[in-house]
């Protein structure tokens, strides 16, 4: 009886050895997001149909960057809700979605290009115009993200800020 | 939890004995209906509570004792001196939560440490979902969305990995997500037992964290029709809830049926904003919009009790409807949060839950040997509603329900076969066999996980050996064996939107295969070795080893696509490996009349951990960052629970529970040792009761309490999981028994959270969308029998 009891307890005090133990344990991971701080476009920005649109944008993290995503999409269903997306007659929406790494060891930067081509037709239809989502997603290596999401509007007609 | 007055004995001829007995509750009165099981035999309490059982050869008679909110009594009385027996049972939430037995008697206890919930928990903590209720319990969590949807959590683990089952058949339904409810009628719940740690020997290999089941195939009284209604008014979410049964038994057949309906608006959230991406979004009046729910449930047994079999056969219909905040769908949009000024209505988006379950249990007691078997036919039917909208061109809204997003039909045969040995040589055998065939079916104008078929099997034996009265070695083994076929989906409006937007054709072919055809089988042994010691009759003492094994589930290895609100693309990954661990886990148990102790180490070491990956590769779909896929890790789990409880100057009675986790990912890279998701915080239950002097004819049974809960930071998180601030919420409430005539209604009062705090709960779905838990509740629940 004795025996049992002594192997018993010895075992228990070792369990809760093992389980204080382990929690002494000292890894530090990466949970930092990176941030993004977006320039152009801003909130509720006009962005033309048949021109590039002007992004600029900073990401820092405190450890390093990986890549980032832009991701455009109609927001129509919103106010309208109508059961489809083709807001005007013989029209389509557009949609784009492009990443890029970042160079390798990089803590901050700034991203400044006009990659982002609103094209007037896709497919022969013409491009509708009409609120869109503007969606700038970020990681770094460690594989934490953020995101963030503006509202812009599609319109027709000439960029008067042509530029840069 | 009895106490066993042996006296007089009767002795009757000089082989055979009578053995007679009354079975009384802790005032001392009658309680009809118990069930007495003695080997081959069934008998239960008249309406004097006394019984007897006759003609009885051996010298030692193993009596199992049970009642409904009262823990089964498990004892052997030596014949022939005493034979006619006062038995007294206690509720399990009373102070004195051990077996006294005076005279010759041995209790039993699990391997595992088990909780049994009573009748008197159950009522004094009903908050209109079950799993709510189990919150104050150390090392148990609830994962929330809203005021009325929770899923349990035991030390960390969740969702596929614990398994709740009614009346010993598991519950099947989307239980992988965090966002869905458990369809069980939070009323129709008799007694439960929760059983925290490794328990898939028995159980299925789905029940690696833990194992709650729920009771509500208790036996009635004989010759006695009775009822009960409940009402239930919260304030948070102006829930107004309703639920009464009937239950009726003739000497041998017994019928129960039971309705429920809960009623809930949008709650109250101590907030006028949320912020979330980085946008203010506004909260009118303080309460969070489309919240909204209802339930209506419905049940019904019929059963057949005898000398040698008891067997019922059980329907119920469960049917909930909730609304989601339209700020959590999605990107923010500060039109759909606007006021609609009405709390009451339930609009898009919303999800919907239709689940039927027919159970039959059986049961034939033999002389030595008891055998039982349980079958059952489930038909979860979940959807999620949102107004149709999407971002690909050519997709155009379905003719038949437009604005069904997600649609997951999971029908479940289930058949379990089990055999019980008493006392064979010391030993207590069982042995079992349990199959589950699953068919899922999808529909919605959106896709997340495929078509599945699925069937699996376990053979466990057990036994329980009885070395000597002080202790006690439990051994098990199973064998499980499973097979899972996914069907292909192929999503022509994704391959058409990746290709307008640019994507190669071979790229967006491979993107628009949502999900493949595949047919994976697992199969595993596990095993438990447990040690129960009981140095002396305050002490126990139990540790456990064993290896656990789980099968994936068809959402960890085929799922494809993006869940509410998450903006997370999450994928399946066929080639995983199943779950596998070894666990060590100990207790300690320390028990007066006036104090209990209970301490529970544990820890687990996973060699195969199955965790949703962040990959770094962005996905396709729209609103989408990174791909998350379904990986392997090693993993280790460690935590202690502790609890305390201890009476004082007669009328006090005060409790401690609290709850300690550690875990992480045991990587190769030691800078991917993240903790693992949806850890709860440490955290502490304080509960001070006072107990009024009962002279008072009109009002018996009075107790006023007051509870404080609390937990610390939670900043050891998962990889791009939210940090949750630590947070105190003090509560107060009053329990009473009012005799209106003969009729003792009983009454529980209380008010949750009364500071009105504004904090957030780590494992709540709403915590990644910075929306706080509710704020202050005051309810009441009126418990009104009904005697016919």
């Amino acid at each position: 009886m004795k025996t049992y009891h002594n192997t018993h307890t010895t075992l228990i005090i070792s369990i809760f050895t093992i389980a204080i133990l382990s929690s002494c344990n000292k890894d530090e991971v990466d949970n930092t997001q990176p941030i993004i701080t977006i320039d152009e476009p801003m909130e509720n920005d006009t962005l033309y149909i048949g021109s590039d649109a002007h992004f600029e944008c900073d990401f820092s993290d405190d450890t390093e960057l990986s890549s980032y995503k832009i991701e455009i999409h109609n927001d129509f269903d919103e106010h309208s809700h109508v059961k489809s997306i083709s807001i005007e007659e013989d029209s389509v929406a557009f949609s784009y979605q492009n990443s890029w790494s970042f160079d390798e060891g990089l803590k901050n930067t700034h991203i400044h290009h006009h990659e982002i081509v609103i094209p007037e037709t896709i497919g022969g239809v013409r491009t509708a115009q009409g609120n869109y989502h503007f969606g700038i997603y970020c990681t770094d290596i460690a594989g934490n993200e953020s995101h963030q999401f503006i509202d812009v509007i599609l319109v027709n007609g000439e960029d008067p800020h042509e530029e840069d | 939890m009895a106490v066993l007055i042996l006296s007089m004995p009767v002795l009757v001829f000089s082989q055979e004995y009578n053995l007679k007995g009354r079975v009384i509750d802790e005032n001392q009165l009658a309680l009809p209906g118990c069930h007495i099981h003695y080997q081959n035999r069934f008998t239960t309490t008249d309406n004097h509570g006394s019984f007897s059982l006759k003609h009885i050869v051996d010298k030692e008679v193993e009596l199992q004792v049970s009642f409904i909110g009262y823990n089964q009594l498990d004892t052997i009385i030596k014949l022939p001196s005493p034979t006619n027996i006062v038995i007294q049972l206690k509720p399990e939430n009373k102070l004195i939560q051990q077996i006294l037995i005076q005279g010759k008697g041995v209790t039993k206890a699990g391997a595992l440490k088990q909780e049994t919930l009573s009748k008197q928990f159950l009522t004094k903590t009903q908050s209109g979902s079950f799993i709510g209720s189990l919150n104050q319990l150390p090392g148990v969590n609830s994962m929330d969305i809203g005021s009325n949807i929770s899923k349990p959590v035991i030390r960390g683990l969740s969702l596929n990995r614990v398994v709740v089952s009614e009346n010993g058949i598991k519950q099947e339904g989307q239980q992988w997500g965090a966002d869905h409810g458990l369809e069980i009628d939070p009323f129709a719940v008799e007694t439960a037992e929760v059983v925290k740690g490794p328990s898939s020997i028995e159980y299925g290999s789905d029940a690696i964290g833990g194992y709650i089941n729920i009771n509500n195939n208790l036996t009635p009284a004989p010759d006695q029709t009775s009822g009960e209604i409940n009402l239930l008014a919260k304030s948070v979410n102006k829930l107004i809830g309703l639920s009464a049964n009937i239950e009726t038994r003739s000497n041998h057949i017994y019928l129960k049926a039971r309705g429920t309906a809960l009623d809930f608006s949008d709650y109250h959230v101590p907030t006028d904003t949320v912020i979330y991406l980085s946008r203010k979004i506004p909260i009118f009046n303080q309460y969070l919009k489309n919240t909204a729910g209802k339930e209506y449930d419905v049940s019904g047994q019929l059963g057949i009790i005898t000398n040698q079999v008891k067997s019922s056969i059980a329907f119920s219909r469960v049917f909930q409807k909730t609304g989601f905040f339209p700020g959590s769908h999605g990107i923010p949009n500060l039109a759909r949060v606007q006021d609609d000024h009405n709390k009451r209505n339930i609009d898009f988006p919303f999800q919907k839950t239709t689940h039927y379950k027919v159970i039959s249990n059986t049961n034939l007691h033999f002389m030595h040997f008891s055998l039982q078997a349980d079958l059952a036919f489930q038909d979860n039917n979940r959807s999620e509603w949102s107004q149709f909208h999407t971002h690909y061109s050519g997709q155009t809204a379905p003719t038949v329900n437009p604005d069904l997003e997600l649609n997951f039909r999971l029908k479940t045969y289930q058949a379990n076969f089990k055999m019980n040995i008493y006392n064979l040589n010391g030993n207590s055998l069982s042995a079992g066999i349990q199959n589950q065939w699953k068919l899922n079916t999808i529909d919605g104008y959106n896709f997340f996980l495929p078509e599945y078929k699925s069937h699996s099997s376990g053979l466990f034996i057990k036994d329980e050996y009885q070395v000597n009265p002080k202790l006690n070695i439990h051994l098990g083994l199973r064998y499980d064996l499973s097979h899972v076929r996914t069907e292909e989906f192929y999503d022509r409006f994704l391959e058409d939107y990746l290709i307008s937007s640019g994507s190669e054709e071979e790229e967006a072919h491979q993107y628009a295969t949502r999900s493949t055809k595949i047919s994976k089988q697992f199969q595993n042994f596990s095993w438990l070795v447990g040690i129960v010691l009981k140095p002396s009759k305050m002490i126990s003492t139990r540790l456990n080893l064993g290896k656990a094994f789980r099968t994936p589930s068809p959402i960890e290895l085929s799922a494809n696509g993006i869940h509410h609100g998450s903006f997370r693309h999450e994928q399946g990954n066929y080639q995983l490996s199943a779950e596998r661990g070894y666990y060590a886990d100990a207790g300690i148990e320390w028990k007066t009349e006036s104090f209990q102790l209970e301490v529970n180490p544990y820890i687990y070491y996973f060699s195969n951990y199955l965790y949703l990956n962040p990959t770094g590769e962005w996905s396709k779909l729209p609103h989408a960052g990174q791909i998350y896929r379904y990986s392997q890790t090693k993993a280790v789990l460690s935590g202690i629970e502790i609890r305390l409880i201890k009476s004082f100057w007669q009328r006090w009675n005060i409790q401690f529970n609290s709850e300690y986790i550690r875990n992480e990912q045991r990587s190769e890279n030691t800078k991917q040792r993240y903790p693992l998701p949806f850890t709860p915080p440490t955290n502490v239950f304080i509960e001070l009761q006072y107990q009024l002097n009962s002279k008072n004819k009109r009002f018996q049974n009075t107790s006023v309490f007051i509870n404080h809960k609390s937990a610390l930071d939670q900043n050891r998180v998962a990889q791009n999981e939210l940090s949750t601030s630590g947070y105190q919420v003090v509560g107060v409430g009053l329990n009473t028994m009012i005799k209106w005539g003969e009729t003792p209604i009983e009454l529980v009062f209380q008010s949750n959270n009364i500071f009105n705090a504004k904090y957030f709960n780590h494992l709540s779905f709403y915590r990644k969308l910075e929306i706080p838990e509710p704020g202050r509740n005051t309810q009441l629940l009126i418990k009104v029998p009904l005697t016919f």
